[in-house]
C-alpha cells in the first residue's frame, strides 16, 4: 500500500474527529447527536481496520471472521446488557 | 487430518498443509489475540453503558474533561498510527532507515499519549476523583473511567515496549518485516479501541 494512502487516511481520521468534537459542542437533539457520533465512530474504526491494519487486503475469510465476530458479539453485548440499565433504573425508581 | 479424509469443495483449503487465510501462523495468532482483546473491551464498554443508564444521571462531561486536551491526546494517537503504518510499509519495501525513523516517531507518540493521560488522571485525582467517589456526584463514574482508560493506557504502555523491542531488533539486523507488521497490528488495535473510548466517554 502506498505511503500516501496512510496519510490520506490519517487526514480523514483527523477530519472525522474534529467533526465529532464540533457535533458534540452543538445543541442537537440527543438521539440525532448519538446517531451522528456512533456513525462517525464506526467509519473511523473501518478506516483503521481496513487501511492501517490492511484488513481489506486480507482474504475474505479472515476479514469476515474478524469483523463479524467483533461486531456481532459487541452488538449482542450492547443491545443485550446495556438496555437492562434502563430497566434497573425503572425498578429502583419504584 | 490428512487431505485424503476431507471431501467436497473445501478440501483444498481445509485439508491441511495449506493456509486458508493465506497468512503465517504468527499473524493469525495476533488476529485471534486482537479478537479476544476486542471482546474484552466490548464487555467493559457494555458494562459501562449498563451502569451509565442505570445511574439515571451522569456527570456533565464539560465540567469534568478539558475536551481540547483530549482532542490533542486523540490527535497524538491517530498520528502515531499513521507513522506506524508507514513503518510497516517501509519494512515491506526493505527501507531499513525509514523503518527505524517511523518506529521512533511511533514510540514518541505513545510516550506523549501516556504522559498526557498521566496529566489528565492527576488533574482528576487532585479534584477528588477516585475509584469509589468523585466530586461530580455519581460514584460509578470514577470506577468506570479509571478502570477502562487505565486498561487502555496499560495496552499503550505494553505497545511502546513492543515497539522498542522491535526497533532494537531492527537496529541490530535481527528484525524481520513480519515482526514490524505484528507490532503494527497491535498498535493500530490500541488506536482503534481509543476511537470507542473517546466517543463513549468524552463525547456522548
Amino acid at each position: 500500500m502506498a505511503y500516501k494512502t496512510y496519510w490520506k487516511t490519517w487526514l480523514g481520521l483527523l477530519t472525522l474527529t474534529l467533526a465529532m468534537i464540533a457535533a458534540g459542542g452543538r445543541t442537537l437533539p440527543r438521539l440525532l447527536l448519538l446517531g451522528v457520533l456512533l456513525a462517525a465512530m464506526l467509519v473511523k474504526a473501518g478506516f483503521i481496520g481496513g487501511v492501517f491494519m490492511h484488513l481489506r487486503s486480507e482474504t475474505r475469510a479472515l476479514m469476515l471472521i474478524v469483523t463479524l465476530t467483533i461486531i456481532g458479539v459487541s452488538a449482542a453485548l450492547f443491545f443485550g446488557i446495556a438496555p437492562d440499565g434502563m430497566r434497573a433504573l425503572a425498578l429502583s425508581d419504584r | 487430518m490428512s487431505q485424503a479424509h476431507i471431501v467436497g469443495p473445501m478440501a483444498p483449503a481445509w485439508g491441511g498443509g495449506v493456509s486458508p487465510f493465506r497468512i503465517g501462523w504468527n499473524k493469525l495468532m495476533m488476529w485471534i489475540f486482537i479478537i479476544g482483546d476486542a471482546l474484552l473491551f466490548a464487555g467493559f464498554l457494555a458494562g459501562y453503558g449498563f451502569l451509565r443508564l442505570a445511574s439515571g444521571s451522569w456527570p456533565d462531561r464539560s465540567q469534568v474533561f478539558e475536551l481540547s486536551f483530549i482532542a490533542l491526546m486523540t490527535f497524538t494517537l491517530i498520528t502515531s498510527s499513521a507513522t506506524m503504518a508507514t513503518a510497516v510499509g517501509a519494512s515491506q519495501r526493505g527501507e531499513r532507515k525509514l523503518v527505524l525513523v517511523f518506529l521512533g516517531l511511533t514510540i514518541l507518540g505513545g510516550l506523549a499519549f501516556l504522559a498526557m493521560q498521566a496529566y489528565e488522571w492527576s488533574g482528576l485525582i487532585r479534584a477528588g476523583a477516585s475509584l469509589a467517589s468523585n466530586p461530580w456526584g455519581v460514584p460509578l463514574f470514577g470506577a468506570t473511567f479509571f478502570m477502562i482508560t487505565g486498561f487502555h493506557g496499560t495496552h499503550v504502555l505494553v505497545g511502546v515496549l513492543i515497539l522498542a523491542i522491535t526497533a532494537a531488533r531492527f537496529q541490530t539486523g535481527r528484525g524481520r518485516p513480519e515482526g514490524v507488521e505484528l507490532a503494527g497490528l497491535y498498535w493500530h488495535f490500541v488506536d482503534l479501541v481509543w476511537v470507542f473510548i473517546f466517543t463513549l466517554f468524552y463525547l456522548v
